[in-house]
């Protein structure tokens, strides 16, 4: 794969008859081949037979893909009636809470980490989880909650660990972030306005 | 042998669906895909992560398997607890699941 330090995207210029010719600009890194183009063609589809978009409801199981990265065989049905909406709500915040251990048992150590933090956070819905090798391995702690309260108690348990845990637990680490929940669903095309506008930073 | 030395693997995310698309890296090892790698291996494989149904589509014309995998444990991209919220290593893990293909034209 050439020159991934200068990724260009790609594009498709696309044709009414179901064909398509990928490019990206010249001196830009990247590959397009059959096998890259196939990954993308098929990223994220739930039903190849009719993939819904705000044009077109897309077949691509006739389509086929030459080596030049040129497309053809795409088929489509009208669009749809109803177009997705993903929908934003505020589902509190994360809290993410992680130490290391390292050398002979590192792995033991991380699991017995583990094991004491969630018997101390009995009644708390939190994912503990050792990730990494058998000799340098980090414990990771998450839980999502609307009471920030809660969500330091998580970290400062992790923390504890320096003088609480086993032994060498290193590199005590924790942040939160807020979440944002997506809740995706339908409404009808005839109940969107579409309009553009452009902001301008200088 | 791994399914990585005959194929690459790509994964999507829709909420708490995943796709799965699998493709030969020669094309000719289509259909040893087709009767090797089935719905109920991949799930079992993944048993960790997927809870609910897989589907599998045949779409010989790229080639490719396409594995629609239900129920993603701890999945949802921005709510989940997960390291990686997107699921987007589950394409590589199951290139790591053991196949023993008959025929295949890859030499070893």
């Amino acid at each position: 794969m050439p020159d991934l330090h200068e990724l260009g995207f790609p594009y498709a210029d696309v044709s009414s008859d179901g064909t398509a010719a990928l490019g990206k600009l010249p001196g830009t890194g990247g590959l397009l081949n059959r096998q890259t183009v196939r990954e993308q063609l098929l990223y994220e589809i739930t039903d190849p037979a009719a993939y819904l978009t705000p044009d077109v409801t897309l077949d691509v199981r006739d389509v086929r893909i030459t080596d030049d990265a040129r497309i053809s065989g795409a088929r489509g049905t009208p669009r749809p009636d109803t177009l997705k909406v993903s929908v934003g709500y505020r589902a509190g915040s994360k809290v993410e809470a992680e130490i290391s251990y390292a050398g002979p048992n590192a792995a033991a150590r991380g699991a017995l980490a583990a094991d004491i933090v969630t018997e101390r956070l009995t009644g708390v819905p939190v994912r503990a989880e050792v990730l990494g090798g058998a000799t340098d391995c980090r414990l990771r702690v998450a839980a999502i909650s609307h009471d920030p309260a809660l969500l330091e108690r998580i970290a400062d348990e992790v923390e504890s660990l320096y003088t609480n845990g086993p032994a060498g637990g290193g590199g005590f680490r924790a942040h939160v972030t807020e979440v944002v929940g997506i809740a995706s669903t339908t409404i009808p095309r005839d109940a969107v306005r579409p309009s553009v506008t452009f902001l301008e930073v200088s | 042998m791994l399914l990585h030395e005959l194929a690459h693997c790509r994964a999507g995310d829709k909420g708490n669906t995943a796709t799965l698309s699998v493709f030969p890296r020669d094309d000719a090892d289509y259909e040893l895909l087709v009767r090797t790698v089935t719905a109920e291996q991949v799930r079992a494989h993944l048993a960790e992560f997927i809870a609910g149904e897989v589907v599998r589509h045949e779409l010989p014309n790229l080639p490719a398997l396409h594995f629609v995998c239900h129920q993603i444990v701890d999945g949802g991209v921005t709510t989940s607890l997960a390291l990686d919220t997107h699921g987007k290593s589950l394409s590589s893990r199951l290139l790591a699941m053991e196949i023993r293909p008959a025929g295949s034209r890859t030499a070893h």
